[in-house]
Parts: structure tokens; C-alpha cells; sequence
């Protein structure tokens, strides 16, 4: 199960690096966030699964293709070949580190865990599953001053955005 | 059920730590007052010109610093924020360096015609999410602090959008720095996941970090190597550094002088917090990434700018060797004593630096002053100019009688006692190699024949803040023996800390 939706999201991910039509990218990124969505699911954390898919997938990638479109730029561009030694390098590096995490993830206690509950759904659930009253919680309690930074944060990108596209001011 | 005990424990939650944070509070509620209300209703009402804002500002940066000094010490929100020396102290770096860009910009915006309430009210918002970097114990609360410090940098980097280089600037800073603040984040959720998930505060991970077990320390390892490089593009050091001369270049000149000062400070005090509390306990990870990259940092920062011709390019790669120097304080075993060398440090470096800019800037306003022969024969033409910038070149050079060379001294005093003696060899050479290229200036202005030009007057800011930093430059001279011994009474941790210390010395 782990396995099935870590394969999608990788899959998606790859096949968008190599994509050259910009619309069919962003079709592949939707992939991958639905694939991380699972990942979320399995980690028995509904709610930012519900995140992913309607924000990511939904809300974002919406934006990302009418921009795209909007944009009218969709025609192939020749890519710009860059050298060959540094796409050796760069295969050599993401090799190196792909076998790393391929270890750690292969190796983790959590991924056993992970597999028996959801083949034999024998095994005590390891968390309780998060739900959104709990979520509520943790930000407003927990992690009040984050939230209100993030708040700020917001207006500032919108004030930003408006300065910055705005012809006078 | 949950409705009214819940309200009333978030403005409990709210309320209870609210002293702790006034200065921040008073710079967002004014940045948003500034937005709306006042900018659209009062000044028309008024008949208040744009630019009137700038008074305004500067009032209540003053404001906030003269509250950030006066905040009690503590840990309040959950243990997410400390007000304690170190806070306090980089505070007050913050909220000057952003007085001191609010200055410049004055004759540059005006001359532009762009003087608007969304200039002030963004550096508002930045310096309060600087204020909030310095305090912030809590990976949580760094990370966020750092987005809105960051975001509104961006956006002021662009603020000249009719100029394609500020437009291209923005673009690659805030590309790369996407870039960054993703695999600070990346590392900030391996270091999450390899201590259990349980905790983010910077204080338990570190106890939990020195006990981790050995199958995961190559999360622990790859982990703090993310973090480790995500602050180094905020501070530019190398090899992360490759945006800051476009940037420096391509933003308007004010929001130069202030990215070389304020962000560097805010960050550095997030280095000091994380590698002086947070990762103590697991620096044989982290140490021999961080000598490198500084080492890497001091030669290339000074090799580099050598070559410049331009003189916002120049001050952007001394800006790049000096953050070489101050990563040294960061090494320092003893974090107070490093958190102390970085701040005299960063004091010193922000008057001189911010002088500089001024004469820059004074001359940009003549269309001159971004190349480096502009400054030819500036002795001739502008002798007390000419004087303030070769005071201000010695010193950023570390030149001996100048308050620089204080500043060097401590920070490479105390890293020679921590028994860094290759990078301090490095570090000297490097200083050796930066008077060449400071002194270069210097010929150009006393030694080169004047070119054609007419003297145009100064507005009352800039001639205010070059003598101002030109002065406590000199002055600062003569008390520079003492400054170590000022500075000595700060507490820059609580207590909480030497404890921590001493309970994991280093390996």
C-alpha cells in the first residue's frame, strides 16, 4: 500500500521534470499530490490528506493551469542543453541520495508498521487518527504565535502583490 | 461544549504572554493602520504629501526599539518565544538598520516618484518578522518569522517595477530563495522525524538529539546539514551565494544598504539560537560543514571582489566576506562569548556599511556613484564626502585606528582561544586582500584627476546620517579598547542554557 502510493507521487514527479508540454506537467504534479495524499492517509491523518486534495490539487493547480493558459505560452521551447558534465553530476548526486533515502525509508520501523496495519489490520493503530478538532487545537494553542506570524505573512503577500502588478499607485 | 472554555483559553493564551511581543505588535498594527485607513481617508483629508510617511515611520521604529529594550526577560507562547539578551540585543540591531534604510530612501524614492504606504508599511512588516526571528526558540515560529522577514524583502528588492533589473533581482531572489526556505524546511522535518515527532522546541531537541540512536543519525546528519544550509543562503555565505551581487545590484540602493545589515543580523541570531542551543549537543555534525563554508565564504567574498567595477557589487561581496567573519562567532564553543564578538561585530559593521551607502547613494542621485571611477577625485570635489568614505573604508577594511579593527579583533581573538587558528590564518590573509580592493576606492577618489561634474546639495537625511555614522565611527575609535568590557554585562542566554551546555560537552 505504502509502496503503491509512494510510487505514484514519485512517478508523477519524475514524469513532470521530464515533460516538455507545460499543461501535461502540471496534470503530472496533480499525480503526485494525489499520491502524497494517500501517504497522508496512511499516516492516519485524514485531514491533511482533505488539504491536499482540495487545496493542492484543487485550488492550486486550477490557478497553475489558467495561468499557464492564460499565459498562451504552451508551444514547445527548445530546451537550453546545458552541459553534459554537470547533468553527470546532478544524475550522480540525486543517485547517491535516492539510495540513501531509499535505505532510510526501506529500513524504518514506521514503514512495518505501516504494512501490517494495513494488510492485516491486526496491530493496535500506532496514533489516533488526527481530525480537525484537534487540529484546531494545536494552532490556536500550541502554536498560537506561528499562527499569527502566517497571518501577517498572507497580508503581506497580498499587499506585495498588489504593489508590485499595480501600473500606479 | 468546547466553545466558550475554548475562546477564552486562546485569549488567555493570547493575553498572558502578550508583554513579550509589544514591540512586534506595534509594528504590524501600524504597517496595517498605514495601509488602510490612514493612507486612503487621512491623507487626502489632510492634503498630506506621500512621503510624509517617512517621519512617521521613523517615530515608530523608535518607538518599538525603545520598547524591545525595556521588554522583561522570559519564555512565553507555549515556549515558542524568549526575550532574553541575545533577542534583545539583535532587536535592537533590526529596528537601527531598518531606521537607517527608512532614511535613505528618502531622496532616492523621491526623485522616482514612488513614495508610497506599501514601502513603509513592508519594511514594518519585515522588521517585525526580524524582531520575531531573534526571539523565536521553536523551529516553528524560525521558520515562519523567516518567510515574512523574507517575503517582504522580495517585494521591496522588485519595488522599482519600471526598472527591468529590479524586476529581475526580485525574480531570482525570490526564485532562489523559494529554493532555500524548502530545504531549511526539509531539514527542519528529518530533525522533527529522527527525534521522535514529538518536539520542535529547540531546547528538548537538543536533549533529545544527543541521545538519539545510531540508525538514525544519517537523518540527524542530513537533517542539520539542510538547516545549516538554508540560514547560509539567508546570510549569503558561500557557496550559497550566488544571488546576493545580482540582488544588491538590481534593488534600489536604500533596500540595499538595509539587506546588507538587518536580515544579516536577524539571521545570524537564528544561527547563533539553533547552533548555539538547538543542535549543541550534535555540533560534531555540523562543525566541519560550518568551518568550510566559512573559510569558503571569507576567500571568495574578498577574491571576488576585486575584480568589481561597480561599487554596489563591491560592497555586496565585502558584504559576503564580512558574514565569513562573523560565521567564526557562530563556531565558538562558548555561545555567549560568540554571540557577544558577532554583535559588537554586527554594530560596528552596521554604521560603517550604512555610511558607505549614504556617500553611494549620495552620488546615484547624480547619476553617478555605481561605478567605481565615479569616485574619482571625490578628494577634489567633495573633500568632507571624500573623508567620511575613507574613514568608512578603512574601517570596514579593519584598518588599525578605525573602530573595524576592534570589531576583527574580538571576533578573531575569540576564535583563535576556540583554537580555529586555520581560519583565522585565512581569515587574516583575507582582511590583507579586502584593504586592497577598499583602498583602491580610496585611490580613486584622492589620486585620480576629477571628472566633469557640478555639486549638487545633499537632503538633510543623508548629510544627518554620514556625519552621524562618520562620527561614531571616529569617536567610537577611541573607546574601542572598552567596548568588550560594555558589552561583557549582557546576558545573552538564560540560564536554561549554560546548563544545557555543560550537560553535553562537545566530542
Amino acid at each position: 500500500m505504502f509502496l503503491l502510493f509512494a510510487l505514484i507521487t514519485i512517478i508523477g514527479a519524475l514524469a513532470m521534470s521530464q515533460q516538455k508540454n507545460v499543461i501535461v506537467a502540471g496534470l503530472c504534479m496533480v499525480l503526485t499530490f494525489l499520491g502524497v495524499a494517500g501517504l497522508f492517509l496512511m499516516l492516519s491523518n485524514p485531514v491533511a490528506a482533505a488539504l491536499q486534495v482540495i487545496v493542492y490539487s484543487g485550488a492550486i493547480m486550477v490557478l497553475v493551469l489558467f495561468t499557464i493558459m492564460l499565459l498562451n505560452s504552451h508551444e514547445e521551447e527548445p530546451a537550453i542543453q546545458s552541459r553534459p558534465i554537470q547533468r553527470w553530476v546532478g544524475a550522480l548526486l540525486i543517485a547517491v541520495f535516492g539510495a540513501f533515502a531509499f535505505r532510510i525509508v526501506m529500513g524504518s520501523k514506521a514503514l512495518v508498521d505501516i504494512n501490517t496495519l494495513a494488510d492485516a489490520n491486526t496491530a493496535v493503530r500506532p496514533m489516533e487518527a488526527m481530525n480537525l478538532a484537534k487540529v484546531g487545537e494545536e494552532i490556536f494553542r500550541h502554536y498560537l504565535l506561528g499562527f499569527e506570524i502566517v497571518g501577517l505573512l498572507l497580508l503581506a503577500a497580498m499587499v506585495g502583490a498588489v504593489a508590485l502588478t499595480k501600473k500606479e499607485l | 461544549m468546547l466553545a466558550p472554555s475554548f475562546a477564552t483559553g486562546l485569549w488567555e493564551n493570547l493575553s498572558h504572554d502578550i508583554h513579550y511581543i509589544w514591540p512586534q505588535i506595534l509594528l504590524m498594527v501600524s504597517g496595517l493602520l498605514m495601509l488602510w485607513p490612514l493612507d486612503s481617508w487621512l491623507l487626502p483629508w489632510t492634503k498630506a504629501e506621500k512621503h510624509k510617511w517617512a517621519i512617521p515611520t521613523m517615530a515608530i521604529l523608535l518607538l518599538s526599539l525603545a520598547i524591545s529594550v525595556y521588554t522583561p526577560n522570559g519564555l512565553g507562547f507555549s515556549a515558542m518565544y524568549k526575550v532574553d539578551g541575545l533577542t534583545k540585543g539583535f532587536q535592537v540591531l533590526c529596528i537601527l538598520a531598518s531606521i537607517f534604510a527608512v532614511m535613505l530612501s528618502q531622496k532616492v524614492l523621491g526623485a522616482l516618484f514612488e513614495h508610497t504606504a506599501e514601502y513603509y508599511a513592508l519594511i514594518l512588516f519585515a522588521t517585525s518578522g526580524m524582531l520575531f526571528m531573534c526571539g523565536a526558540v521553536d523551529l516553528v515560529t524560525i521558520y515562519f518569522s523567516i518567510e515574512l522577514m523574507a517575503l517582504c524583502i522580495y517585494i521591496l528588492v522588485a519595488y522599482l517595477r519600471n526598472q527591468e533589473r529590479g524586476i529581475e533581482a526580485g525574480m531570482k531572489y525570490f526564485l532562489l530563495g523559494a529554493f532555500s526556505s524548502g530545504i531549511l524546511l526539509y531539514g527542519i522535518s528529518l530533525l522533527f522525524a529522527a527525534t521522535g515527532g514529538i518536539t520542535t522546541n529547540l531546547t528538548e531537541l537538543n536533549q533529545k538529539l544527543a541521545v538519539v540512536s545510531q540508525d538514525k543519525s544519517l537523518l540527524v546528519y542530513s537533517g542539520a546539514l539542510m538547516v545549516l544550509v538554508g540560514l547560509c543562503f539567508k546570510v549569503a555565505a558561500v557557496p550559497f551565494h550566488m544571488w546576493s551581487p545580482d540582488v544588491y545590484d538590481g534593488a534600489p540602493t536604500p533596500i540595499t544598504a538595509w539587506l546588507a545589515t538587518a536580515p544579516k543580523a536577524a539571521s545570524l541570531a537564528v544561527f547563533l539560537r539553533i547552533f548555539g542551543t538547538g543542535f549543541h549537543s550534535i555540533s560534531y555534525e555540523w562543525e566541519a560543514p560550518l568551518m568550510l563554508i566559512a573559510g569558503a565564504t571569507m576567500i571568495l567574498g574578498n577574491v571576488a571582489a576585486i575584480k568589481q567595477q561597480s561599487m554596489k557589487r563591491l560592497l555586496a561581496y565585502s558584504s559576503i566576506a564580512h558574514v565569513g567573519y562573523m560565521l567564526l562567532g557562530v563556531l565558538s564553543k562558548d555561545a555567549q562569548a560568540g554571540a557577544q564578538a558577532i554583535w559588537l561585530y554586527m554594530l560596528l559593521y552596521l554604521f560603517m556599511n550604512t555610511g558607505a551607502f549614504a556617500v553611494v547613494i549620495y552620488l546615484q542621485g547624480k547619476n553617478e556613484g555605481e561605478r567605481i571611477e565615479d569616485f574619482s577625485g571625490m578628494g577634489k570635489r567633495h573633500p568632507v564626502l571624500a573623508f567620511s568614505m575613507l574613514v568608512f573604508l578603512l574601517s570596514l577594511a579593519g584598518i588599525p585606528p578605525f573602530i573595524g579593527f576592534f570589531g576583527k579583533f574580538y571576533l578573531f581573538l575569540l576564535a583563535v582561544e576556540q583554537g580555529y587558528t586555520t581560519l583565522v590564518v585565512i581569515a587574516l590573509l583575507t582582511s590583507a586582500v579586502s584593504a586592497f580592493y577598499y583602498l583602491e576606492v580610496v585611490k580613486q577618489m584622492y589620486f585620480k584627476e576629477p571628472a566633469e561634474g557640478e555639486v549638487a546639495p545633499m537632503d538633510s537625511y543623508s548629510k544627518f546620517l554620514i556625519s552621524t555614522t562618520c562620527a561614531v565611527v571616529i569617536i567610537g575609535t577611541a573607546f574601542g579598547p572598552q567596548l568588550l568590557k560594555w558589552t561583557d554585562d549582557i546576558r545573552w542566554f538564560e540560564k536554561e542554557t549554560p546548563a544545557a551546555v555543560m550537560e553535553f560537552p562537545n566530542k
